[in-house]
């Protein structure tokens, strides 16, 4: 299920603390350029306060300014700030200095070290945390859609905290994680979303624990080269936020709230059919699956004739159903008189909404600030009921200056998520699934009644659905959509604490050391509750599990930098990281309630009906890691950087240290062009990087199990119920020579800026392909197996990144006006599969989204389906081709003219 | 000057000290890779839990898939539904038989060589000889049905990973020898916990491998060696290898149920030569004044059909009642049915390995007492469901007069002996219904009983086809003479 949310209205509301000074002198003054023209729209603030004005057309100021004077600020885009003491002075005449190192950008690379755009040699791309807040998203990822080229963000469904799916670059992998490393403050930090899959619920991603408004910059590092000191947990990118942090405010307390309410409606649904009843050929048929029945504009109105049993079904608010009579070749709509119909797509969505309340304290002195926040987000979704997700977050975090040459700084949050979700997708008790197939003329919102049988036996509260219209069946086919959302339930909270702790010790002005420890660690409790009258769940389901994941990081390291001559400077970064990794889950299934309307219990079914279940993985990686820069002539720039590690996820016959090299290079061409004032700055830039993956834990083993036998068409022998229990070995032979899989990109560029910075241009080509791709391979069966995991694909993809900045406006109160425009596309193509045919990634047998060798990843790849000719005035009917038993061949969607949509073999376009 | 030269130490220090880091990395990771919730360690489990997982896949192997194919190429099942109706007319290819040699090679000969390995550790001499009599049967199979098979490098993983192919008469050769190892062993000290199909019986295993010796025999028509094993072998039904089946999908089903109701209803009928051979309403039933096929007709299939849904008109259907599905009584759950236990080595076949070995080594007497035998034991009823008896079931014994032309047995006037012959292939067929062994006797007698090919077929498959996931990966698979239609070795010449 997935819905554009629109008619969004956000209110935010915003106060801050300020502190009032008392006015009672006036200071003039004229502000000049270094060419001594004058300068209009200067700055000028006179510091500590909100007091200040701007520069008119002469570049002449004046302003109001307490008796014993003060320092007045001078700002200007291009210029460098400039503080002046007013002294005793009523005069102050100022010429203005252009300031290159303002135009200095400064971004953090992957492990969170500060590294100057304009010397970099690969794309950089910088979100602010409040143009993520501004998009009024109630979570992180979906915020930070559109915001940067080669950045894809999907949503996976509409449901309130459903998760979102990132894409740096394309696929770079096949059955391996696809998301990228996200690394905050400097450490790694998980963003699971367990257990998603083509039925069931929607399940949350975890970078959403993170509050928006509590970070500073997002930092997308989509190029190997940037991302290759994370190794191999980084072959899909790196994603690194650096949240906020204390200001100096003087030892004054800054303290603000802000609101937000929005509301949620669903943008677009299909359209479905009105003019045929319930039934098949022309025929209305209650309780029949298909809708292609009698017209229902030729009925005849009123109330429905009922059939004559004395079968039927009460609801609460004491109108009856009876059966009905099918019709037949003389009157094709039987005893069905009501032409009333339903519109299906409102059954059960209304208007969702989310209010947010945010409140930050920050403050310190010279030497010590700190900033607190806490969030509350409570969201109901669109679906009318159980449906919510509510989360609270707390941050604090404090740096501080424990000697002149001993800094830290601690980052602390806490996040706690509660979420109903509904039952949806490719399961006969998901949501869409009843709603969107029932008839146009059957009501679903009558879900629930009393069914009396033939012989009067009534069955209290039993669920009504458009297959099951009096209740006389056990089964109700699809749920209704109401008995979906009121009575299978599932609920899940979730506690995650994140923090670390980072010291920074200056041995030297050339030589500094870093420890950068921390923890993120997280459980979740998941309940899914599935009424005993449910489709899916027939006779009831119960599973109660906690899962529990928790990593362990540390990074240290020394920079040394030293400004040889004014020819070359040079810096160089010694590290080594340790992270560790432990996931855990354990739970419990109950099937066949007992006491079929009895609380969630697990003890509500028979012994041999409950389901107990674990498991877990523990994975630890280790690496040294270097860097060096260099800068000649301050215009080429030069940054190699190098990681050797080792995991305990790689086979123990492997070699056991990887390298990761990568190298970059910028030009500062403008340098020797010179620069005016169209063309203010250039730069050309190229990369090459080597990044990895690591393989699954225990793919290394061999594993054995229960034994059960199964032949391909179903018969399945299970040997736990004969003799003492049988085990056997895998069929699947554990690689003792696994390895991380391995992308090499080349990447090229350049950035330009115009128009005294107003016009920004950067543009990115690349290429990557991925090797040694892990994917289950066939092996001879004589051999004793039938598969192992083994390096064996290839996966590429070549792209290009075009982003325009545009400052149209810049006034000097603080208002400004800027565009940013991004285009990005890429082509991927999976280059080999070792063989296989293709690789199955989700969906069904016909019509499932593979990788095959040639075509892109994610290619939707089944048997034909035709459209016959069934009967007028129903038209073409979809149906599988006699093709299907021949061939499997890659399907094409394509919408005619006549708003047909086709699914058609690509070979046959038409 | 002393302090910035303090701090230079400590910086080289500090240097030196990330040389002996970055050699512990590896250190760090080591002793994680063992998975802590599954097993991945073989030596925990004990050969009793092998050998039952052996043995249920050793049933999944008789009585799944392979049957089916080899049910449909031989008369008893016709196919009706989707693939069916290829496979039934011969339209296969090597990814029809991933699954059967994955069966045999992965499921249960990996595990046997498992069970050999502990078991020889541990002194188990009675395992070791059950997975050896398993070895033998499986080999013996493999060989049966697709001539030349790995063997000597096979199940080597991952020191051998393309093995390469013996010769069929070498594999046979070499399943005398495991079964010969087998018998030897199962008179040593030893446990067999964890043997279901035989209770753990010893004297049970050991002849039911003499009866597999006897089966080999045969197909590599040394006659004498079949008697003198036969003579060994299961001496009465009790002694019979029977899969035993239960109520629960997906785990105990009989597997011709599971796939003809639960998986893939309507696919397979039988609308086919084996049930009409027994009908006493049809043409050249082989009903006769000594023999009433009725029970047996009628516990086989279901004439008329109409228990799976199946498309078009229905002759017989399996007969797939159960008294849990279909409310019938026990005692008229058909051969089919979820329940019914499936044969995998018998009694049954042990008298008629005799008699057909009599028959081809010129000793009608002997042939014939073999025979007699066991139309003695059909006789009383118990080869069927009790609820089917009563509908007609009479083996009287014949006469070898019976066979002279003109006999009971003989109307259209061949040779004596190739008469009896005939009734004792004949019998093999309809004892073998359902069974691999049926399709194995179609194509080492060369089709004697001359049963029908598909429609517009004038040759019927004379061997399954080398599985695809084995060509694609082992470049020893053999490539010539190995079409559907190419007769393994064995079976090439002259009965």
């Amino acid at each position: 299920m997935r819905e554009n949310l629109t008619g969004k209205i956000v209110f935010i509301l915003l106060l801050l603390a300020s502190t009032v000074w008392a006015q009672d002198r006036t200071v003039s003054g004229r502000v000049t350029a270094e060419d001594g023209s004058s300068l209009p729209g200067v700055n000028v603030l006179l510091k500590g306060t909100t007091n200040g004005t701007v520069t008119d057309a002469n570049g002449d100021f004046k302003m109001s300014v307490p008796s014993s004077g003060g320092i007045l600020v001078f700002s200007f885009i291009g210029m460098s700030t400039q503080e002046e003491d007013i002294g005793a002075r009523s005069v102050v005449d100022l010429q203005m200095k252009a300031d290159i190192r303002q135009l200095q950008e400064v971004v953090v690379n992957a492990i969170g070290e500060n590294v100057s755009k304009d010397k970099m040699g690969i794309a950089a791309t910088t979100v602010s945390g409040s143009s993520v807040v501004q998009s009024g998203e109630p979570n992180l990822i979906n915020g930070m859609a559109g915001k940067a080229a080669g950045v894809l963000i999907t949503r996976n469904g509409g449901d309130p905290g459903a998760g979102s799916y990132i894409q740096m670059r394309g696929q770079s992998t096949i059955t391996g994680g696809l998301q990228p490393l996200i690394v905050i403050d400097g450490m790694p930090m998980f963003n699971d979303n367990l257990g998603s899959g083509t039925g069931s619920v929607q399940q949350q991603s975890r970078l959403n624990d993170i509050n928006p408004a509590d970070i500073a910059n997002i930092e997308f590092i989509k190029s190997s080269s940037g991302a290759a000191l994370w190794g191999s947990r980084a072959l899909n990118g790196v994603i690194v936020i650096t949240t906020k942090k204390g200001k100096n405010t003087s030892g004054k307390l800054n303290a603000s709230y802000s609101g937000t309410v929005s509301f949620d409606q669903v943008n677009k649904m299909p359209d479905l059919q009105t003019q045929f009843g319930q039934g098949s050929n022309g025929r209305f048929s209650t309780g029949t699956s298909s809708s292609y029945g009698d017209i229902i504009a030729q009925r005849a109105g009123g109330a429905d004739t009922p059939n004559g049993s004395p079968a039927y079904v009460q609801f609460p608010d004491g109108t009856k159903r009876y059966g009905i009579a099918a019709g037949n070749a003389a009157n094709t709509h039987g005893g069905k008189n009501s032409k009333d119909t339903y519109d299906h797509t409102k059954d059960v969505f209304g208007t969702g909404h989310m209010v947010e309340h945010g409140l930050t304290l920050s403050g310190g002195n010279s030497r010590s600030q700190f900033y607190a926040s806490y969030n509350n987000l409570s969201q109901q979704g669109i679906i009318k009921n159980n449906s919510s997700y509510d989360k609270n977050t707390a941050k604090f975090a404090v740096n501080t200056e424990l000697t002149d040459k001993l800094h830290a700084v601690v980052n602390a949050q806490y996040t706690n998520v509660r979420s109903n979700r509904i039952q949806q997708g490719s399961n006969t008790s998901g949501l869409l699934l009843g709603q969107l197939r029932t008839a146009p003329d059957f009501d679903n919102s009558r879900w629930i009644g009393t069914a009396y049988n033939s012989a009067g036996i009534a069955t209290v509260g039993k669920e009504i659905t458009y297959r099951n219209p009096i209740g006389a069946n056990a089964t109700p086919g699809y749920d209704n959509p109401f008995f979906t959302m009121n009575r299978n339930r599932s609920f899940s909270v979730v506690n995650r604490f994140i923090g670390n702790i980072e010291l920074t010790y200056d041995v030297a002005d050339w030589l500094n050391l870093k420890a950068n420890s921390g923890l993120d660690a997280y459980t979740e409790r998941r309940t899914d509750f599935g009424d005993a009258q449910s489709a899916a769940y027939l006779s009831g389901s119960y599973t109660e599990q906690m899962v529990t994941n928790s990593q362990w990081n540390t990074n240290l390291y020394a920079t040394a930098h030293k400004k040889f001559s004014d020819f070359f400077t040079g810096k160089v970064l010694l590290g080594f990281n340790y992270n560790n990794r432990a996931y855990n889950n354990v739970g419990a299934t109950a099937t066949n309630f007992i006491i079929p309307n009895a609380p969630p219990n697990l003890q509500n079914s028979p012994n041999t009906n409950r389901t107990p279940f674990n498991a877990a993985t523990y994975q630890r990686t280790s690496a040294g890691f270097m860097t060096f820069d260099g800068e000649f002539a301050d215009q080429f720039f030069l940054n190699m950087t190098a990681r050797a590690e080792t995991a305990s996820t790689f086979g123990p016959q492997a070699q056991s240290l990887f390298f990761y090299p990568t190298a970059s290079g910028a030009w500062q061409f403008s340098k020797l062009t010179g620069t005016n004032d169209f063309f203010n700055f250039g730069k050309l830039r190229l990369s090459y990087g080597v990044v990895g993956q690591q393989p699954g834990a225990y793919n290394n083993l061999t594993q054995f199990g229960v034994q059960s036998y199964f032949d391909s068409y179903g018969p399945t022998l299970a040997a736990s119920s004969y003799g003492v229990g049988g085990y056997a070995i895998s069929t699947v032979a554990g690689n003792q020579k696994i390895r991380p899989e391995r992308k090499h990109e080349l990447e090229g560029g350049f950035d330009l800026r115009f128009l005294n910075e107003r016009v920004t241009v950067s543009a990115t080509a690349y290429y990557n392909k991925t090797t040694d791709v892990i994917l289950q391979t066939q092996v001879a069966l004589s051999s004793g197996f039938s598969n192992t995991i083994s390096n064996a694909g290839a996966i590429e993809n070549k792209g290009a990144e075009l982003n325009v900045g545009v400052n149209w406006l810049k006034l000097p109160n603080g208002f400004s006006w800027s565009s940013n425009f991004i285009w990005s596309a890429y082509r991927n193509n999976v280059v080999s599969l070792a063989g296989a045919q293709y690789v199955f990634l989700a969906g069904f047998t016909d019509g499932a989204s593979v990788a095959t060798q040639g075509r892109a990843y994610g290619t939707i790849w089944g048997a034909p389906t035709m459209r016959a000719m069934l009967m007028a005035p129903m038209r073409l009917m979809p149906t599988v081709s006699p093709l299907y038993l021949l061939q499997r061949v890659q399907l094409v969607i394509l919408t005619l003219n006549t708003g047909q949509v086709l699914v058609t073999p690509l070979a046959t376009k038409t | 000057m002393k302090k910035a030269i303090n701090k230079r130490i400590i910086a080289i220090v500090f240097l030196l000290g990330f040389i002996p880091f970055l050699n512990s990395c590896t250190n760090l990771t080591a002793n994680l890779s063992t998975d802590p919730v599954n097993v991945t360690d073989p030596s925990v489990i004990a050969i009793s839990k092998y050998l039952t997982g052996v043995e249920v896949s050793l049933i999944g192997v008789y009585e799944a898939d392979m049957a089916r194919l080899s049910g449909m190429w031989s008369g008893y099942f016709s196919g009706d539904d989707r693939q069916y109706i290829g496979l039934a007319n011969y339209v296969t290819s090597g990814q029809d038989y991933d699954g059967e040699w994955s069966g045999i090679y992965n499921n249960v000969l990996e595990n046997t060589m498992l069970i050999k390995t502990n078991a020889r550790m541990q002194s188990n001499n009675v395992a070791l000889g059950i997975a050896q009599a398993i070895e033998g049967m499986s080999y013996g199979l493999a060989a049966d049905l697709w001539g030349d098979v790995p063997y000597k490098e096979a199940i080597h993983y991952p020191a051998i990973t393309t093995p390469k192919y013996d010769g069929q008469a070498s594999v046979y050769a070499a399943a005398q020898s495991l079964l010969d190892s087998a018998i030897a062993n199962l008179a040593l000290p030893g446990t067999s916990t964890g043997d279901f199909l035989l209770n753990g019986s010893v004297a049970g295993w050991t002849a039911v491998a003499h009866t597999v010796k006897a089966r080999l025999y045969l197909h590599t028509r040394d006659y004498a060696n079949a008697i003198t094993q036969a003579q060994l072998g299961i001496g009465s039904v009790a002694g019979n290898l029977m899969a035993t089946h239960g109520e629960s999908y997906l785990n105990t089903f009989n597997m011709y149920y599971s796939f003809m109701t639960y998986d893939r209803s309507g696919y397979m009928a039988a609308n086919s030569y084996a049930p009409a051979l027994l009908d006493n309403t049809k043409p050249n039933n082989r009903n006769n004044a000594n023999t009433d096929e009725t029970a047996r007709l009628n516990y086989y299939y279901y004439p008329g059909g109409g228990l799976n849904f199946i498309a078009g008109a229905v002759a017989y259907e399996p007969n797939v009642l159960c008294d849990f599905d279909w409310g019938n009584p026990t005692n008229q759950n058909g051969f089919f049915g979820g329940t019914t236990s499936f044969p995998i080595v018998t009694y049954q076949e042990n008298q008629l390995i005799l008699a057909e070995s009599y028959a081809k080594t010129a000793d009608p007497a002997n042939a014939l007492i073999s025979l007699n035998a066991l139309r003695a034991y059909y006789n009383t009823g118990a080869h069927v469901n009790s609820g089917y008896v009563a509908l007609g079931n009479k083996y009287l014994p014949y006469l070898y007069s019976d066979f002279a032309s003109g006999g009971m047995e003989n109307a259209d006037g061949i040779a004596q002996d190739q008469a009896l012959l005939r009734e004792i292939l004949e019998e093999r067929y309809v004892t073998f219904i359902g069974q691999i062994e049926g399709y194995n006797d179609m194509r080492r007698t060369g089709n004697f009983l001359k049963l029908p090919y598909a429609t517009g077929k004038t040759d019927f498959p004379r061997r399954f086809l080398y599985s695809q996931i084995e060509i694609n990966t082992n470049p020893n698979v053999p490539k010539t003479n190995v079409g559907l239609y190419d007769n393994v070795s064995s079976f090439s010449s002259a009965y």
